[in-house]
């Protein structure tokens, strides 16, 4: 287990990777009430059952181990079971974190869920692009016949929010944003958003927020 | 529901199963790893017939492969004429058939071409027979090949090569083996058996569009979130379906059944629940241990909201559904849970979550009944466990923790695990000593007396007198099985650790069917305690243990499971289970500041109160850390 803030150096190391982030652990605030945790409901075995607020300690967070990293990216991009992600999977699972410790970073584990989330994310791109722009969840703004600059920046922007929000349960901030915006800029200087690309920024930037997001477990 | 009402109008459905046959057996194809020979799903396919010659190029269905491999056949035979039939295998390297559930043909082993033949069947015409082939590939050319002959015989031998006659050629070698082939008229597939078991596991779930989905500005919303990751161990966001059920039930304060939702995730028994029932299953003690007998019964325990008590005084254990695998018992069920771990790594192997993949068995029952057995499938001379004791009495526990030893390892880990008590903190000096082994040196035997009054005393005052439990009980490393002493004869002599002390010390001692070890170097202190039997006596229940452990039934007994009794109703127990589901839970230590403690004190009080619901308890104290986090 590691505090917030080795976790967000460990994210923004993983980012970096991916040349983005977008994972920011939020506080909440307070909304339940100790009366909210009476009782078990009307028939559950917990029915009466009074617990008294715990004291407050410090809050850690640990990597997500193996068994979590891949199923973590599937629910955050509403798939199920895909066939060419689960060989990736079998091939990476060895070099994915073991039980969640810190120490368990390394650039192999980081090599490993952004070959985990690349693959989950083409699943996602390939599926959205079936679709007609209106019924897309997280690309309906997204000309995939278009080179990658020929959509405007604004809406290219709102698909990487929608994925930083989506995946992270918080919006994408300055900084995520200029990120993903530089990242755009390189690749459009060095050619790499012809007409036929679009789908490989996308993948950019899908692939390093969802390598973010599911590799940490609070 | 309320709790549905997010699935109004969405599809929620469960994939509906398949109902129309195919020609031909399912085929299910892995990779293999080490000995595990289906190790990794690879592909499925319908194969008209078993009727390949892999040669060295391998299946079709897995190219590239032609080593370490396995393939599962699976589906229907439906004769078309009644008659007595002998089925046969002809393969490189290993195989299994069942019929029925019933294995006719056992030869999982490394071989060249080879043929084995059943006893023969009585088939009905039209009737359905459940069929299943297993083959494996170690490496070289390989070949498999399901037949079946009325004429009571096959042209080779069982047991000797199939391979092609003098003077025969290839092609009529081939054809030889396609016409003894089950011919597919006869075969149908097994309906996407695993599949839909599989797919009835998952839960309803959808994902919504971003106007439909909760607000992620809403705190409720983030703690639905952090609810479900905390109890199904994995994230989803707030498009998934369930998010929106929990937050509404949250938003009516109603966050246990919000919990309710995302326990019931097939991952939170698969990830949450196993990993820390791993972490003490085994002498490693790490999350990442192959699941068994000890942590089946675990999840179990806990799927099936039974008194968490019965954790360590059930008379029964968690084995794998027979509709996960077609067989019965004799190869993958009860007496294969005797000597090896197969039978639960084939469990992983299905890929059939622990939610669907587990049965609860009435007793626990197979140990080995005489001395040096070879413990076989369908070997005779397995009985019912004779102190059934829950995981305490499960094989993974005896491996781990009665293995060699003197058996003192099992108090300790028990006590442990079960009772949050490391021995440094229950050591207890002013315990008496008159239980202390023969094997722990003193004066005036030698040794240092200042050292045993301050350091060993303390440790094995309480320890040995507790030890006695399990003195019927020795696990045998080379064959991988217990040993309950009474069912062996006694030795004469050796030290093979089997009921007894030696039979030379025997008539001076009057230790019968007490395995070896509990009286370890007997001649050491000759003045100290021999285990006669397996009776013991609880002295840590004074002075700091009365409030730390709290026991309230009897504090001295015979056996394991009066053993795992006394534990299980001790004030400490329910304690400790708070303590390590919020270590697995909260991801926070339990022991950080005396608050914490006193507070994890009563959340276990008033879980006991209401039941010892294990899968409770994580609900409840995962909306505890929920609410902490806001």
């Amino acid at each position: 287990m590691m505090s917030h803030s080795s976790a967000r150096n460990y994210l923004l190391l993983l980012t970096s990777v991916a040349l983005l982030s977008g994972c920011g652990l939020s506080k909440n605030s307070v909304l339940l009430k100790l009366s909210s945790l009476v009782g078990g409901g009307p028939s559950g075995p917990g029915e009466g059952m009074i617990i008294p607020a715990p004291p407050s300690s410090e809050s850690v967070v640990s990597v997500a181990h193996f068994k979590q990293t891949y199923p973590s990216m599937l629910a955050l991009t509403g798939q199920t079971a895909i066939p060419a992600c689960d060989d990736v999977y079998s091939q990476v699972q060895g070099n994915l974190a073991k039980v969640g410790a810190v120490n368990e970073i390394s650039a192999t584990q980081m090599g490993a869920t952004m070959s985990l989330s690349a693959c989950v994310c083409d699943g996602l791109i390939k599926k959205e692009k079936l679709l007609s722009g209106p019924s897309r969840i997280f690309f309906s703004d997204i000309n995939f016949t278009a080179g990658a600059m020929n959509s405007s920046t604004v809406l290219l922007d709102r698909s990487f929010q929608r994925l930083v929000e989506t995946f992270t349960a918080a919006p994408a901030d300055a900084n995520d944003r200029s990120d993903a915006s530089a990242l755009l800029s390189t690749m459009a200087l060095t050619g790499s958003l012809t007409v036929a690309r679009t789908e490989k920024a996308l993948l950019a930037l899908c692939a390093g927020t969802l390598a973010s997001a599911a590799a940490q477990m609070q | 529901m309320a709790l549905f009402f997010a699935c109004a109008g969405l599809a929620c459905g469960i994939v509906a199963p398949s109902t129309v046959a195919e020609a031909g057996l399912t085929g299910r194809y892995y990779f293999s790893s080490g000995t595990n020979r289906l190790a990794t799903f690879r592909a499925k396919q319908i194969d008209p017939n078993v009727n390949f010659f892999f040669g060295t190029t391998g299946p079709a269905a897995l190219p590239g492969r032609s080593a370490n491999f396995g393939v599962v056949w699976q589906g229907y035979l439906v004769p078309s004429q009644a008659g007595t039939y002998r089925l046969g295998t002809c393969t490189d390297d290993g195989v299994r058939v069942f019929l029925d559930g019933e294995a006719l043909i056992d030869r999982f082993q490394d071989q060249g071409l080879t043929l084995w033949q059943s006893r023969e069947v009585a088939l009905t015409a039209g009737k359905k027979y459940k069929i299943r082939m297993e083959f494996y590939q170690g490496g070289g050319p390989s070949g498999a090949h399901l037949l079946w002959t009325t004429s009571g015989s096959f042209p080779w031998n069982d047991g000797m090569p199939c391979v092609k006659a003098d003077g025969q050629t290839d092609q009529q070698f081939e054809s030889q083996l396609t016409s003894l082939a089950i011919p597919s008229s006869v075969l149908q597939d097994d309906g996407d058996s695993l599949e839909n078991l599989q797919a009835s596991c998952e839960m309803p779930r959808t994902m919504l569009r971003p106007e439909q989905a909760p607000s992620l500005s809403h705190p409720n919303t983030k703690s639905a979130l952090q609810l479900f990751r905390r109890l199904a161990g994995y994230s989803t966001s707030h498009l998934d379906s369930r998010i929106l059920a929990m937050k509404l039930l949250i938003d009516q304060g109603k966050p246990k059944e919000a919990a309710r939702i995302a326990s019931e995730d097939p991952s939170f028994l698969d990830v949450t629940v196993r990993q820390m029932a791993a972490k003490i299953s085994t002498r490693d003690q790490v999350p990442t241990a192959p699941l068994n007998d000890f942590i089946a019964t675990y999840v179990g325990i806990t799927r099936d909201r039974i008194d968490a008590r019965k954790l360590l005084t059930g008379s029964f254990l968690y084995r794998m559904n027979r509709d996960v695998r077609w067989t019965d018992d004799s190869i993958y069920g009860l007496s294969a849970t005797v000597s090896s771990n197969r039978h639960y790594q084939e469990i992983e192997n299905s890929r059939i979550p622990l939610k669907c993949s587990l049965d609860k068995v009435p007793s626990l029952s197979a140990i080995p009944s005489t001395f040096r057995q070879k413990v076989r499938d369908k070997d005779a001379g397995l009985r019912d466990h004779p102190e059934p004791a829950g995981v305490l009495s499960s094989r993974a526990f005896a491996e781990a923790h009665l293995v060699a030893g003197t058996n003192r390892r099992a108090v300790e880990k028990a006590f442990e695990h079960f009772l949050c008590a490391p021995i440094d903190e229950w050591r207890d000096a002013n315990a008496p000593d008159e239980r202390v082994g023969r094997d722990v040196t003193r004066f005036p035997s030698g040794g240092n007396n200042l050292q045993y009054q301050t350091e060993c005393k303390s440790c094995h005052g309480g320890m040995d007198a507790l030890r006695g439990a399990f003195a019927h009980w020795n696990y045998d490393a080379d064959r991988g099985f217990m040993k309950y002493a009474p069912y062996f004869n006694r030795t004469t002599g050796n030290n093979e650790g089997e009921n007894s002390i030696r039979k030379d010390h025997e008539a001076a001692w009057g230790s019968v069917n007490v395995v070896t070890k509990m009286n370890h170097n007997i001649d050491h202190v000759d003045f100290g305690f021999t285990v006669r039997d397996n009776s013991f006596i609880n002295y840590s229940n004074e002075r700091a243990n009365r409030d730390r452990f709290g026991f309230t039934s009897n504090l001295s007994g015979k056996g394991v499971a009066e053993f795992g009794r006394m534990i299980a109703n001790s004030a400490a127990f329910p304690r400790c289970q708070a303590m390590k589901v919020f270590q697995e839970i909260c991801k926070k230590d339990p022991k950080s500041s005396p608050a914490t403690t006193e507070w994890l004190n009563e959340v276990g009080d008033i879980w006991a109160r209401n039941g010892y619901d294990m899968r409770d308890l994580f609900e409840t104290i995962a909306t505890q850390c929920m609410q902490e986090a806001q």
